[in-house]
């Protein structure tokens, strides 16, 4: 009874998730074998360098991954507790943009050129609850002046061109948010936009949050970003999981040599006068993923061991857990 | 690099082949398709190739004019080409034979073997496509790149001569023009030509525009290379790949474009063997001559079907990203 | 968009004055003109062949050719804009007038022409598109190819031989576009036999321009689809219907709607061929009689009108652009 409690609490439950595609490379292991989840109302960050396997996750939780080149799919997505891998392609129709709703990281683009800014959102609530267009732009406007929107009964007759960069983002944040679904991935939202309108939308996002009670699964190669927002990081390395926990935990006493060197390449811990420190190397290619612990090569605290053998997942406590070879015996008994 | 990608396309490289092969009529035809034979013993002589060279002795026994009706006595012998008809011998004894033994393809309204004229027409077709491209690209090439490096009024009046041929109907131009020329295989050559530039001066001109603001180019002008070498030198080759790729779709144009006129009968002016014109003679006797519609047009089809293979193959080896698209 | 369309008409006048030179310098090379006499040498042998005296004098006096050169050219630059080309040598009859008469028909046959490859080239590109790699799709992409490259007079030739009679069927006539008693018709028979006249020339007329536009169609919607507004389409889950013909189908069209212009000197090119072959009375085989018996008046005059059609093409082409674009309409 109490671990059925305990089950409802999580929103979102990944469980060994696996995406593999077809490239003319080879299989690339683009997602291998990846768990974590997401409270009712609260923030988890993925955090890594672009090719870690972040936004594939956020679209193979959407089933937006296509055969070809998706080659493989499996593990289970528990949404609300229904696996969202099983689902048909209608039924999982009904979820997108309903119930888990995704912002992109190019606003500009990631909206139609041709049509007006009110339509492409009335065309949302037209699918979901049969709403006509007269009947969908009084909600419209009113969740367009919620994100921060002056006079939303001109911007919604307007084309996405007409708009800036910032503004279209909003747009986007309408429509993610007016069906008033439970969850909510924002990949990269900020990364495009200018450093003030991104700390606005970071502040929308925590509104969101708070607000509307909603889920958030922040996609971000920024730390400083993640900091602002989520309460759980969950660090990706070439498609592997090597550290989790509360970002209070890891913002505090980050473990794995990986989240370290995140942490030292942010330019506020760089310090002004020093130079801003990097990571050398770069991800590996997922079609040939180094043996053992994928982070080998570029590891500063690499053993001999790292280099054949893939290090296991090291519960260091009930906020924290790794998977590297260091932290081998440090685990908690749980 | 673009060669290696250009082998793994099988269509395409079958569409070469076919060029090949068709070029390689076209260039041998006296060898292939001719009354006169390869060698000959006559006069207690060997005349090696009487079919490209001309013996002023055999012309003075004007041998040349009537070499089918030449039996070769006791002692002389001679060898003739596999397809042993003149492309303009007529022989009104067998007008209009459909295919047979002696004549493959038949023959026309005046007893010439239409295989003879088609392998001579290929002469003709693929000549008028190489010239006519020819000037095409190097007038696209010049007007190009003077509008891309020069820039101001020189590109907006070659931009206005690009925008007036577009809406001009070529083939009406053509024709037109046929109409006040004196009719010949040069001047067909030259009106393609003149007409079917546009496209190859916007690729180029695009491509000058483009990279004028490039580094290596910036750099060039920094070390102070004069500006004509450095544009010449250094951006016109990079220009010339989607050039070649024009120029192949150009070919199949021109040919299909040539075939057409000699359809309408303002191609070379006769008795020049082209396919139109055969195709053209097929007209009067449409409804049983299905060998002079068949076989002649069936050439045009396959050669212009080639040169399109090969241009989509060129383009696709050259930028893979556009591979399955027109 | 008014401010747009006057744009647009504005930039019509260098190209309106682009021809006007080049139907001039045509008009030079006419008998009569000294360039023409310089070209090809007094007494020449294609003089003997077709250029008759009178020729020549009817020439020289209807261009004004022993005028100086700018006079030449302002008169002639009257000519077009008045739309008086003079009369035919051949019949002395109007230019226009015959044009007048042959021009509804080749206009009609333009029509539906267009009609016909955007009606078929869009679902077939569409479909090839969305469908990308089926088994359908790479028939299609095989088919139109062919089609592409097949010359339209082979095309009407062997259609003309198989259908059109002789030893094999004859299911269609090949002459004209109405039988010879077709005027004392009812009016639904009288449209029966036209369209039965016209079938044949009207497919040799579309299925080029037709393979054309479809694989057209087909690299543009794959271009669309790629695109991040259609994933975003996707992930607020609209329909796979909504996504192709809404969201898919509006961006593809406008490079198709923009092609419009393109297709018309390709189509009036073509009814020179094919309105010739099955004898349709049209401007095209008008043109074409002209140019047999170098009749210069009626050739020139062919000639503008069916360059002034082009133009016209391309406004409308401007303005259906401004239509499918709300981009354009802002500049």
């Amino acid at each position: 009874m109490k671990s059925n409690i305990q089950n409802n609490n999580y929103l979102l439950e990944i469980e060994n998730l696996k995406v593999y595609f077809s490239t003319v490379l080879g299989t690339a292991y683009a997602v291998d074998d990846i768990s974590f989840k997401i409270r009712r109302g609260q923030a988890v960050a993925l955090v890594g360098e672009s090719g870690c396997g972040k936004t594939v996750t956020a679209l193979s939780i959407l089933r937006l991954l296509h055969t070809p080149p998706l080659s493989h799919l499996s593990g289970r997505i528990k949404f609300e507790g229904r696996d969202l891998i099983t689902l048909s392609e209608e039924e999982m129709r009904r979820v997108r943009g309903r119930h888990i709703s995704m912002v992109f990281q190019e606003p500009m683009s990631s909206l139609n050129p041709v049509f007006r800014v009110g339509d492409q959102i009335a065309d949302v609530m037209k699918m979901h609850f049969g709403m006509t267009k007269e009947e969908s732009f009084g909600k419209i406007e009113k969740v367009m002046e919620w994100v921060g929107i002056t006079d939303p009964h001109m911007r919604l007759r307007q084309y996405p061109y007409e708009l800036s960069g910032g503004l279209v983002q909003r747009v986007m944040i309408a429509m993610a948010v007016v069906c008033e679904p439970k969850l909510l991935i924002a990949d990269e939202p900020t990364t495009a936009l200018d450093v003030t309108i991104q700390a606005e939308i970071l502040k929308l996002l925590r509104r969101i949050k708070h607000e509307k009670e909603m889920s958030v699964l922040l996609i971000s190669h920024d730390l400083s970003v993640v900091a602002r927002i989520a309460e759980w990081v969950v660090v990706l390395y070439a498609g592997k999981k090597v550290e989790e926990g509360s970002s209070t935990v890891i913002y505090a006493k980050p473990t794995h040599p990986y989240t370290k060197a995140l942490f030292d390449a942010l330019p506020a811990k760089s310090g002004g006068k020093k130079r801003l420190n990097t990571i050398p190397g770069s991800v590996p290619l997922t079609t040939e993923p180094p043996k053992g612990c994928r982070f080998h090569p570029r590891c500063p605290s690499a053993m001999h061991i790292c280099e054949v053998k893939e290090p296991p997942w090291i519960q260091l406590s009930p906020e924290q857990g790794n998977a590297c070879w260091l932290y081998a015996g440090e685990e908690i008994k749980t | 690099m673009v060669w290696s990608e250009f082998k793994k396309n099988k269509m395409a490289m079958c569409g070469l082949v076919v060029i090949f092969f068709f070029g390689f009529i076209a260039t041998f035809a006296p060898f292939i398709a001719n009354d006169v034979p390869i060698v000959m013993k006559k006069n207690n002589r060997i005349y090696l190739f009487p079919n490209v060279i001309k013996y002023s002795d055999l012309l003075s026994e004007n041998l040349y004019a009537n070499f089918d009706l030449w039996k070769p006595a006791p002692g002389e012998w001679c060898i003739k080409p596999i397809v042993p008809f003149g492309p303009l011998r007529q022989n009104l004894e067998v007008v209009l034979h459909p295919p047979n033994r002696i004549h493959w393809l038949g023959t026309d309204d005046r007893g010439r073997d239409v295989l003879s004229r088609m392998i001579w027409g290929a002469r003709l077709s693929l000549s008028v496509g190489f010239v006519s491209v020819g000037i095409a690209v190097l007038m696209g090439i010049v007007l190009g790149s003077l509008a891309g490096f020069l820039g101001s009024w020189v590109d907006t009046v070659v931009l206005r001569l690009i925008e007036l041929m577009l809406v001009i109907p070529t083939f009406f131009l053509i024709i037109t023009v046929m109409a006040f020329l004196p009719p010949s295989v040069w001047t067909i050559m030259v009106v393609i030509g003149l007409t079917s530039w546009p496209g190859v001066a916007r690729l180029v001109r695009g491509e000058f525009l483009r990279q004028r603001e490039m580094e290596y180019v910036l750099s060039a002008k920094v070390l102070g290379l004069s500006g004509i070498r450095t544009m010449f030198r250094h951006v016109l080759p990079n220009a010339l790949g989607p050039v070649y790729v024009s120029a192949t779709f150009g070919l199949a144009g021109a040919i299909l474009m040539e075939s057409g006129l000699s359809f309408l009968g303002f191609g070379a002016p006769p008795p020049t063997p082209s396919w139109g014109e055969l195709l053209k003679q097929s007209q009067s006797y449409v409804d049983f001559a299905w060998w002079l519609v068949l076989f002649p047009g069936l050439a045009i089809f396959i050669t212009v079907t080639a040169f399109n293979l090969v241009g989509e193959g060129l383009r696709d080896a050259m930028d893979p990203r556009l591979r399955g698209g027109r | 968009m008014l401010r747009y369309i006057i744009k647009r008409l504005l930039f019509v006048i260098p190209t309106f004055l682009g021809v006007s030179l080049i139907t001039f310098a045509l008009i030079q090379l006419a008998p009569g003109s000294p360039v023409a006499y310089k070209l090809r040498g007094e007494g020449g042998a294609m003089r003997a062949n077709f250029e008759t005296e009178k020729i020549i004098e009817q020439t020289k006096a209807l261009y004004g050719l022993d005028k100086p050169i700018i006079v030449q050219y302002l008169l002639w630059l009257r000519r077009i804009i008045t739309l008086d080309f003079g009369k035919s040598f051949k019949d002395q009859r109007f230019v226009m007038e015959k044009i007048w008469e042959t021009l509804p028909i080749t206009l009609q046959f333009t029509i539906l022409e267009t009609f016909l490859i955007y009606l078929i080239a869009i679902p077939i590109g569409a479909y090839s598109a969305v469908r990308s790699r089926s088994f359908l799709d790479q028939l299609i992409t095989i088919i139109l190819f062919l089609l592409y490259s097949l010359p339209s007079f082979w095309v009407a030739m062997l259609l003309i031989m198989f259908l059109g009679g002789g030893d094999w069927w004859n299911l269609f006539p090949v002459n004209g576009i109405n039988s010879i008693d077709a005027y004392a018709y009812p009016w639904w028979k009288w449209l029966l036999d036209r369209l039965w006249h016209i079938v044949l020339p009207l497919f040799c007329m579309t299925y080029g321009g037709l393979a054309g536009l479809s694989r057209y169609m087909r690299t543009g919607m794959l271009d669309v689809i790629k695109q991040d507004y259609i994933r975003t389409a996707r992930a607020y889950g609209l329909s796979e219907k909504m996504i192709v013909f809404k969201y898919a189908m509006r961006n593809s069209l406008i490079p198709i709607v923009t092609i419009f212009g393109g297709l018309l000197p390709g189509l009036i090119s073509g009814s020179v061929i094919i309105e010739t072959i099955f004898s349709i009375p049209g401007m095209g085989r008008l043109g074409f009689e002209a140019v047999l018996s170098r009749d210069y008046p009626l050739i020139m005059g062919i000639f503008t009108i069916s360059t002034f059609l082009t133009l016209f093409g391309l406004i409308i082409n401007d303005i259906l652009y401004a239509l499918v674009d709300p981009r354009i309409r802002l500049e």
